[in-house]
Protein backbone atom coordinates (compact mmCIF):
# COMPACT_ATOMS: atom_id res chain seq x y z
CA UNK A 1 0.00 0.00 0.00
CA UNK A 2 1.07 3.55 -0.52
CA UNK A 3 1.24 6.41 1.96
CA UNK A 4 1.44 9.75 0.22
CA UNK A 5 3.39 12.58 1.76
CA UNK A 6 4.87 16.01 1.10
CA UNK A 7 8.37 17.23 1.81
CA UNK A 8 8.90 21.00 1.92
CA UNK A 9 12.36 22.52 1.85
CA UNK A 10 12.23 25.56 4.08
CA UNK A 11 15.76 26.55 3.13
CA UNK A 12 14.62 26.93 -0.49
CA UNK A 13 11.19 28.52 0.04
CA UNK A 14 11.23 32.20 -0.90
CA UNK A 15 7.68 32.87 0.26
CA UNK A 16 6.36 33.63 -3.25
CA UNK A 17 3.00 31.94 -2.60
CA UNK A 18 2.74 30.24 -5.98
CA UNK A 19 1.63 27.13 -4.11
CA UNK A 20 -1.09 29.11 -2.37
CA UNK A 21 -2.43 30.48 -5.66
CA UNK A 22 -2.25 27.12 -7.43
CA UNK A 23 -4.15 25.48 -4.59
CA UNK A 24 -6.85 28.14 -4.56
CA UNK A 25 -7.50 27.71 -8.28
CA UNK A 26 -7.26 23.95 -8.39
CA UNK A 27 -9.57 23.43 -5.45
CA UNK A 28 -11.84 26.43 -5.95
CA UNK A 29 -11.26 27.62 -2.42
CA UNK A 30 -13.42 30.60 -1.65
CA UNK A 31 -12.29 34.05 -0.55
CA UNK A 32 -11.05 34.19 3.01
CA UNK A 33 -10.30 30.49 3.31
CA UNK A 34 -7.08 28.66 2.50
CA UNK A 35 -6.16 25.02 2.09
CA UNK A 36 -2.54 26.07 1.86
CA UNK A 37 -1.00 29.18 3.39
CA UNK A 38 2.48 30.56 3.96
CA UNK A 39 3.30 31.79 7.45
CA UNK A 40 6.29 34.00 7.97
CA UNK A 41 8.24 35.26 10.92
CA UNK A 42 11.57 36.76 11.84
CA UNK A 43 14.15 35.34 14.13
CA UNK A 44 17.10 36.96 15.87
CA UNK A 45 18.08 40.54 16.41
CA UNK A 46 19.47 43.10 14.00
CA UNK A 47 21.89 42.61 12.27
CA UNK A 48 21.67 38.84 12.74
CA UNK A 49 18.14 38.25 11.57
CA UNK A 50 16.59 35.47 9.56
CA UNK A 51 13.21 35.40 7.93
CA UNK A 52 11.37 32.10 7.79
CA UNK A 53 8.62 31.14 5.39
CA UNK A 54 6.62 28.10 6.39
CA UNK A 55 4.00 26.87 3.93
CA UNK A 56 1.30 25.01 5.84
CA UNK A 57 -1.44 22.72 4.60
CA UNK A 58 -3.19 19.71 6.13
CA UNK A 59 -0.52 17.45 7.59
CA UNK A 60 -2.53 14.30 6.73
CA UNK A 61 -1.65 12.91 10.14
CA UNK A 62 -1.31 9.17 10.66
CA UNK A 63 -3.10 9.81 13.93
CA UNK A 64 -5.53 12.63 13.04
CA UNK A 65 -7.13 14.38 16.05
CA UNK A 66 -9.77 15.98 13.78
CA UNK A 67 -11.05 12.54 12.85
CA UNK A 68 -11.40 11.51 16.49
CA UNK A 69 -13.04 14.78 17.50
CA UNK A 70 -15.73 14.80 14.78
CA UNK A 71 -19.03 13.77 16.39
CA UNK A 72 -20.52 12.95 12.96
CA UNK A 73 -17.78 10.60 11.76
CA UNK A 74 -17.41 12.83 8.71
CA UNK A 75 -13.61 12.70 8.61
CA UNK A 76 -11.82 9.60 7.37
CA UNK A 77 -8.26 8.64 6.57
CA UNK A 78 -8.29 6.59 3.38
CA UNK A 79 -6.12 3.56 2.60
CA UNK A 80 -3.47 5.83 1.07
CA UNK A 81 -3.17 7.86 4.28
CA UNK A 82 -5.05 10.90 2.94
CA UNK A 83 -7.38 12.55 5.46
CA UNK A 84 -10.67 13.69 3.86
CA UNK A 85 -13.83 15.45 5.01
CA UNK A 86 -17.15 14.13 3.71
CA UNK A 87 -19.25 17.26 3.04
CA UNK A 88 -22.44 15.21 3.06
CA UNK A 89 -21.85 14.08 6.62
CA UNK A 90 -20.27 17.29 7.98
CA UNK A 91 -22.72 19.31 10.06
CA UNK A 92 -20.34 22.19 10.79
CA UNK A 93 -19.84 21.39 14.49
CA UNK A 94 -16.25 22.73 14.25
CA UNK A 95 -14.88 20.16 16.71
CA UNK A 96 -12.23 19.31 14.11
CA UNK A 97 -11.15 22.95 14.06
CA UNK A 98 -10.84 22.96 17.85
CA UNK A 99 -8.80 19.76 17.88
CA UNK A 100 -6.35 20.47 15.04
CA UNK A 101 -3.08 21.82 16.46
CA UNK A 102 -2.03 23.13 13.03
CA UNK A 103 -5.08 25.31 12.37
CA UNK A 104 -5.44 24.04 8.82
CA UNK A 105 -9.20 23.46 8.86
CA UNK A 106 -11.48 26.32 7.84
CA UNK A 107 -15.19 26.75 8.35
CA UNK A 108 -17.37 28.04 5.52
CA UNK A 109 -19.85 30.34 7.24
CA UNK A 110 -21.22 31.83 4.03
CA UNK A 111 -20.47 31.83 0.35
CA UNK A 112 -17.98 34.56 -0.54
CA UNK A 113 -17.06 35.52 -4.09
CA UNK A 114 -13.78 37.10 -5.15
CA UNK A 115 -15.47 40.01 -6.91
CA UNK A 116 -18.47 41.70 -5.30
CA UNK A 117 -21.75 40.73 -6.98
CA UNK A 118 -20.01 38.74 -9.69
CA UNK A 119 -18.81 35.16 -10.07
CA UNK A 120 -15.67 33.88 -11.75
CA UNK A 121 -16.07 30.89 -14.12
CA UNK A 122 -14.78 28.68 -11.32
CA UNK A 123 -17.30 29.99 -8.83
CA UNK A 124 -20.08 29.51 -11.38
CA UNK A 125 -19.37 25.80 -11.78
CA UNK A 126 -22.44 23.98 -10.41
CA UNK A 127 -21.98 21.53 -7.57
CA UNK A 128 -22.69 18.38 -9.59
CA UNK A 129 -20.14 19.36 -12.23
CA UNK A 130 -17.43 19.33 -9.58
CA UNK A 131 -15.45 16.53 -8.01
CA UNK A 132 -17.20 15.50 -4.74
CA UNK A 133 -14.27 17.00 -2.82
CA UNK A 134 -15.03 20.40 -4.35
CA UNK A 135 -18.74 20.35 -3.50
CA UNK A 136 -18.28 22.31 -0.32
CA UNK A 137 -21.05 24.59 0.82
CA UNK A 138 -21.79 27.01 3.65
CA UNK A 139 -21.96 25.22 6.99
CA UNK A 140 -19.16 22.73 6.41
CA UNK A 141 -15.48 22.56 7.29
CA UNK A 142 -12.87 22.39 4.53
CA UNK A 143 -9.17 21.64 4.24
CA UNK A 144 -6.43 20.37 1.93
CA UNK A 145 -7.11 16.97 0.33
CA UNK A 146 -3.54 16.51 -0.97
CA UNK A 147 -5.33 16.94 -4.32
CA UNK A 148 -6.93 13.56 -3.86
CA UNK A 149 -8.94 14.12 -7.06
CA UNK A 150 -5.64 14.09 -8.98
CA UNK A 151 -4.18 11.09 -7.14
CA UNK A 152 -7.43 9.14 -7.56
CA UNK A 153 -7.50 9.85 -11.30
CA UNK A 154 -3.88 8.79 -11.69
CA UNK A 155 -4.52 5.53 -9.85
CA UNK A 156 -7.58 4.84 -12.04
CA UNK A 157 -5.55 5.41 -15.18
CA UNK A 158 -2.82 3.12 -13.91
CA UNK A 159 -0.37 5.99 -13.57
CA UNK A 160 1.96 6.44 -10.65
CA UNK A 161 0.82 9.45 -8.58
CA UNK A 162 3.54 12.07 -8.71
CA UNK A 163 4.90 10.85 -12.05
CA UNK A 164 3.64 13.81 -14.06
CA UNK A 165 2.07 17.25 -13.66
CA UNK A 166 -1.58 16.09 -13.59
CA UNK A 167 -1.03 13.33 -11.08
CA UNK A 168 0.81 15.50 -8.54
CA UNK A 169 -0.81 17.86 -5.99
CA UNK A 170 -1.22 21.28 -7.63
CA UNK A 171 1.06 23.05 -5.14
CA UNK A 172 4.09 20.90 -5.98
CA UNK A 173 4.98 21.42 -9.67
CA UNK A 174 4.27 25.17 -9.58
CA UNK A 175 6.96 25.90 -7.00
CA UNK A 176 9.61 27.97 -8.82
CA UNK A 177 12.19 27.16 -6.15
CA UNK A 178 11.44 23.44 -6.41
CA UNK A 179 11.04 23.38 -2.67
CA UNK A 180 8.09 20.96 -2.64
CA UNK A 181 8.23 17.22 -3.19
CA UNK A 182 5.47 14.65 -3.32
CA UNK A 183 5.68 10.89 -3.16
CA UNK A 184 5.03 7.58 -1.46
CA UNK A 185 6.62 6.95 1.94
CA UNK A 186 6.25 3.20 1.50
CA UNK A 187 8.35 3.24 -1.65
CA UNK A 188 12.02 3.47 -0.62
CA UNK A 189 12.88 4.72 -4.12
CA UNK A 190 10.49 7.70 -4.01
CA UNK A 191 11.91 11.21 -3.79
CA UNK A 192 10.26 11.79 -0.39
CA UNK A 193 11.66 8.60 1.13
CA UNK A 194 15.12 9.44 -0.14
CA UNK A 195 15.03 13.01 1.16
CA UNK A 196 13.78 11.92 4.57
CA UNK A 197 16.57 9.38 4.80
CA UNK A 198 19.31 11.67 3.55
CA UNK A 199 18.49 15.05 5.08
CA UNK A 200 17.54 16.41 8.46
CA UNK A 201 13.74 16.53 8.52
CA UNK A 202 11.31 17.90 11.03
CA UNK A 203 7.57 17.57 11.50
CA UNK A 204 5.59 20.30 13.19
CA UNK A 205 4.44 19.94 16.80
CA UNK A 206 5.66 16.42 17.25
CA UNK A 207 4.62 16.60 20.90
CA UNK A 208 0.98 16.17 19.86
CA UNK A 209 1.72 12.64 18.68
CA UNK A 210 -0.25 13.23 15.47
CA UNK A 211 2.45 11.74 13.22
CA UNK A 212 2.13 14.29 10.41
CA UNK A 213 2.96 13.32 6.82
CA UNK A 214 4.25 16.75 5.78
CA UNK A 215 7.98 16.89 6.43
CA UNK A 216 10.13 20.02 6.53
CA UNK A 217 13.76 20.21 5.48
CA UNK A 218 15.97 22.85 7.06
CA UNK B 1 20.96 23.42 47.78
CA UNK B 2 18.97 20.39 46.54
CA UNK B 3 16.36 20.94 49.22
CA UNK B 4 15.96 24.51 48.07
CA UNK B 5 15.32 23.45 44.48
CA UNK B 6 12.75 20.86 45.51
CA UNK B 7 11.08 23.39 47.74
CA UNK B 8 10.84 25.91 44.90
CA UNK B 9 9.37 23.27 42.55
CA UNK B 10 6.75 22.23 45.11
CA UNK B 11 5.97 25.87 45.70
CA UNK B 12 5.49 26.43 41.94
CA UNK B 13 3.22 23.44 41.23
CA UNK B 14 -0.05 25.13 42.16
CA UNK B 15 0.87 28.07 39.92
CA UNK B 16 1.82 25.92 36.94
CA UNK B 17 -1.50 24.08 37.07
CA UNK B 18 -3.55 27.00 38.31
CA UNK B 19 -7.04 26.92 36.94
CA UNK B 20 -6.99 23.43 35.53
CA UNK B 21 -8.72 20.79 37.65
CA UNK B 22 -6.67 17.83 38.90
CA UNK B 23 -6.32 14.76 36.68
CA UNK B 24 -8.35 12.74 39.17
CA UNK B 25 -11.18 15.23 39.06
CA UNK B 26 -11.05 15.33 35.25
CA UNK B 27 -11.26 11.53 35.16
CA UNK B 28 -14.35 11.51 37.39
CA UNK B 29 -16.03 14.25 35.36
CA UNK B 30 -15.17 12.56 32.07
CA UNK B 31 -16.80 9.34 33.24
CA UNK B 32 -19.86 11.16 34.58
CA UNK B 33 -20.36 12.98 31.26
CA UNK B 34 -19.91 9.80 29.25
CA UNK B 35 -22.40 7.93 31.46
CA UNK B 36 -24.89 10.78 31.11
CA UNK B 37 -24.79 11.66 34.82
CA UNK B 38 -23.87 15.24 34.03
CA UNK B 39 -26.05 16.90 31.43
CA UNK B 40 -24.01 19.01 29.03
CA UNK B 41 -26.62 19.25 26.30
CA UNK B 42 -26.70 17.72 22.86
CA UNK B 43 -25.85 20.79 20.82
CA UNK B 44 -22.47 19.76 19.50
CA UNK B 45 -21.00 23.12 18.61
CA UNK B 46 -18.22 25.52 19.58
CA UNK B 47 -20.35 28.51 20.57
CA UNK B 48 -20.37 29.25 24.34
CA UNK B 49 -23.59 27.87 25.83
CA UNK B 50 -23.35 24.80 23.65
CA UNK B 51 -21.98 21.41 24.54
CA UNK B 52 -18.26 21.98 24.03
CA UNK B 53 -17.94 25.12 26.17
CA UNK B 54 -20.48 23.66 28.64
CA UNK B 55 -18.09 20.79 29.28
CA UNK B 56 -14.93 22.84 29.49
CA UNK B 57 -16.06 26.08 31.12
CA UNK B 58 -19.23 25.19 33.01
CA UNK B 59 -18.55 21.66 34.25
CA UNK B 60 -14.73 21.60 34.39
CA UNK B 61 -14.72 25.27 35.42
CA UNK B 62 -11.65 26.08 33.33
CA UNK B 63 -11.19 29.83 33.20
CA UNK B 64 -11.64 31.46 29.78
CA UNK B 65 -8.15 32.90 30.07
CA UNK B 66 -6.57 29.49 30.66
CA UNK B 67 -7.39 28.75 27.03
CA UNK B 68 -8.01 32.08 25.33
CA UNK B 69 -4.88 34.25 25.27
CA UNK B 70 -4.39 37.65 23.69
CA UNK B 71 -2.23 36.59 20.78
CA UNK B 72 0.07 33.88 19.47
CA UNK B 73 3.84 34.18 19.71
CA UNK B 74 5.46 35.31 16.46
CA UNK B 75 6.80 31.89 15.66
CA UNK B 76 3.67 29.93 16.61
CA UNK B 77 2.98 27.82 13.54
CA UNK B 78 -0.78 27.83 13.26
CA UNK B 79 -2.25 28.29 9.80
CA UNK B 80 -5.42 30.18 10.78
CA UNK B 81 -3.51 32.64 12.96
CA UNK B 82 -4.35 35.55 10.65
CA UNK B 83 -8.05 34.82 11.08
CA UNK B 84 -8.26 35.93 14.68
CA UNK B 85 -10.05 36.80 16.79
CA UNK B 86 -12.59 34.13 15.94
CA UNK B 87 -16.13 35.39 16.07
CA UNK B 88 -16.15 37.38 19.33
CA UNK B 89 -13.91 34.93 21.13
CA UNK B 90 -12.03 36.48 24.06
CA UNK B 91 -8.75 35.62 22.34
CA UNK B 92 -6.89 32.93 20.47
CA UNK B 93 -6.27 29.42 21.76
CA UNK B 94 -2.93 27.65 21.73
CA UNK B 95 -3.75 23.96 21.36
CA UNK B 96 -1.05 22.99 23.85
CA UNK B 97 -3.63 23.33 26.68
CA UNK B 98 -5.64 20.47 25.22
CA UNK B 99 -2.66 18.13 25.58
CA UNK B 100 -2.97 18.18 29.37
CA UNK B 101 -6.23 16.24 29.22
CA UNK B 102 -6.59 14.69 25.78
CA UNK B 103 -3.49 12.59 25.29
CA UNK B 104 -3.63 8.83 24.87
CA UNK B 105 -3.80 7.30 28.33
CA UNK B 106 -4.85 10.67 29.79
CA UNK B 107 -7.78 11.35 32.11
CA UNK B 108 -10.56 11.68 29.51
CA UNK B 109 -12.28 9.24 27.20
CA UNK B 110 -11.53 11.57 24.27
CA UNK B 111 -7.94 10.60 23.41
CA UNK B 112 -7.32 13.06 20.61
CA UNK B 113 -3.52 13.11 20.65
CA UNK B 114 -0.95 10.34 20.60
CA UNK B 115 1.99 9.89 22.87
CA UNK B 116 4.97 11.85 21.64
CA UNK B 117 8.24 10.04 21.18
C1 LIG C 1 -10.68 24.43 27.22
C2 LIG C 1 -10.34 25.62 26.53
C3 LIG C 1 -11.39 26.74 26.41
C4 LIG C 1 -12.03 27.40 27.44
C5 LIG C 1 -11.91 27.16 28.94
C6 LIG C 1 -12.85 28.40 26.82
N1 LIG C 1 -12.73 28.34 25.46
FE1 LIG C 1 -13.73 29.47 24.11
N2 LIG C 1 -12.92 28.41 22.58
C7 LIG C 1 -11.98 27.41 22.72
C8 LIG C 1 -11.61 26.91 21.40
C9 LIG C 1 -10.59 25.83 21.11
C10 LIG C 1 -12.38 27.63 20.48
C11 LIG C 1 -12.36 27.49 18.95
C12 LIG C 1 -11.46 28.53 18.44
C13 LIG C 1 -11.15 28.40 16.97
O1 LIG C 1 -12.08 28.28 16.18
O2 LIG C 1 -9.98 28.46 16.65
C14 LIG C 1 -13.19 28.57 21.25
C15 LIG C 1 -14.08 29.47 20.69
C16 LIG C 1 -14.77 30.44 21.41
C17 LIG C 1 -15.64 31.41 20.82
C18 LIG C 1 -15.97 31.53 19.33
C19 LIG C 1 -17.06 30.59 19.00
C20 LIG C 1 -17.35 30.52 17.53
O3 LIG C 1 -18.50 30.26 17.21
O4 LIG C 1 -16.43 30.67 16.72
C21 LIG C 1 -16.13 32.20 21.83
C22 LIG C 1 -17.10 33.35 21.71
C23 LIG C 1 -15.54 31.70 23.07
N3 LIG C 1 -14.71 30.62 22.76
C24 LIG C 1 -15.78 32.25 24.32
C25 LIG C 1 -15.30 31.68 25.50
C26 LIG C 1 -15.60 32.22 26.81
C27 LIG C 1 -16.43 33.48 27.07
C28 LIG C 1 -15.03 31.39 27.71
C29 LIG C 1 -15.09 31.44 29.22
C30 LIG C 1 -16.42 31.36 29.77
C31 LIG C 1 -14.34 30.35 26.97
N4 LIG C 1 -14.53 30.56 25.63
C32 LIG C 1 -13.63 29.32 27.54
C33 LIG C 1 -11.43 26.96 23.91
C34 LIG C 1 -11.84 27.34 25.17
C1 LIG D 1 -8.86 20.04 32.23
C2 LIG D 1 -8.99 19.02 31.22
C3 LIG D 1 -9.39 19.39 29.80
C4 LIG D 1 -8.80 20.32 28.97
C5 LIG D 1 -7.65 21.27 29.27
C6 LIG D 1 -9.48 20.20 27.70
N1 LIG D 1 -10.45 19.24 27.78
FE1 LIG D 1 -11.63 18.59 26.27
N2 LIG D 1 -12.71 17.43 27.55
C7 LIG D 1 -12.40 17.23 28.88
C8 LIG D 1 -13.41 16.37 29.46
C9 LIG D 1 -13.44 15.88 30.92
C10 LIG D 1 -14.35 16.08 28.43
C11 LIG D 1 -15.64 15.30 28.49
C12 LIG D 1 -15.57 13.86 28.66
C13 LIG D 1 -15.02 13.02 27.58
O1 LIG D 1 -15.41 13.14 26.41
O2 LIG D 1 -14.18 12.21 27.92
C14 LIG D 1 -13.85 16.75 27.25
C15 LIG D 1 -14.46 16.68 26.01
C16 LIG D 1 -13.91 17.12 24.83
C17 LIG D 1 -14.43 16.85 23.53
C18 LIG D 1 -15.72 16.08 23.23
C19 LIG D 1 -16.87 17.02 23.50
C20 LIG D 1 -18.25 16.41 23.44
O3 LIG D 1 -19.16 17.11 23.00
O4 LIG D 1 -18.42 15.27 23.84
C21 LIG D 1 -13.59 17.44 22.62
C22 LIG D 1 -13.70 17.44 21.11
C23 LIG D 1 -12.56 18.11 23.39
N3 LIG D 1 -12.78 17.89 24.73
C24 LIG D 1 -11.53 18.86 22.84
C25 LIG D 1 -10.67 19.65 23.59
C26 LIG D 1 -9.77 20.61 23.03
C27 LIG D 1 -9.59 20.87 21.54
C28 LIG D 1 -9.13 21.23 24.06
C29 LIG D 1 -8.14 22.37 24.00
C30 LIG D 1 -8.60 23.60 23.43
C31 LIG D 1 -9.61 20.62 25.29
N4 LIG D 1 -10.57 19.69 24.97
C32 LIG D 1 -9.16 20.93 26.56
C33 LIG D 1 -11.31 17.75 29.55
C34 LIG D 1 -10.45 18.73 29.06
Amino acid sequence: MARYALVIDIAKCTGCRSCVAACKLENMVQKGNYWNFVLEYEEGEYPNVRRWFVPMNCMHCENPPCMKACPEGAIKKNEYGVVLIDYNKCKGRRYCIAACPYGVIHYISKEETFYPGEKTPYEKLPSDARHPLHRKKPGVAEKCTLCWHRIEKALKEGKKPGSDYDSTPACVPVCPAEARYFGDLDDPESIVSKLIKKRKVKVLKEEFGTKPKVYYLF
Amino acid sequence: MKKGVIFVIIFLIPFIFAGLPSQKKVKEISRAIREGKIDVGTEYDMEPGQRWHNIHSEVLKIDCSDCHIEKYDNDYLYQRRYKVPVRDAPGVVKREVCLKCHREGGPTGMELYGKSK
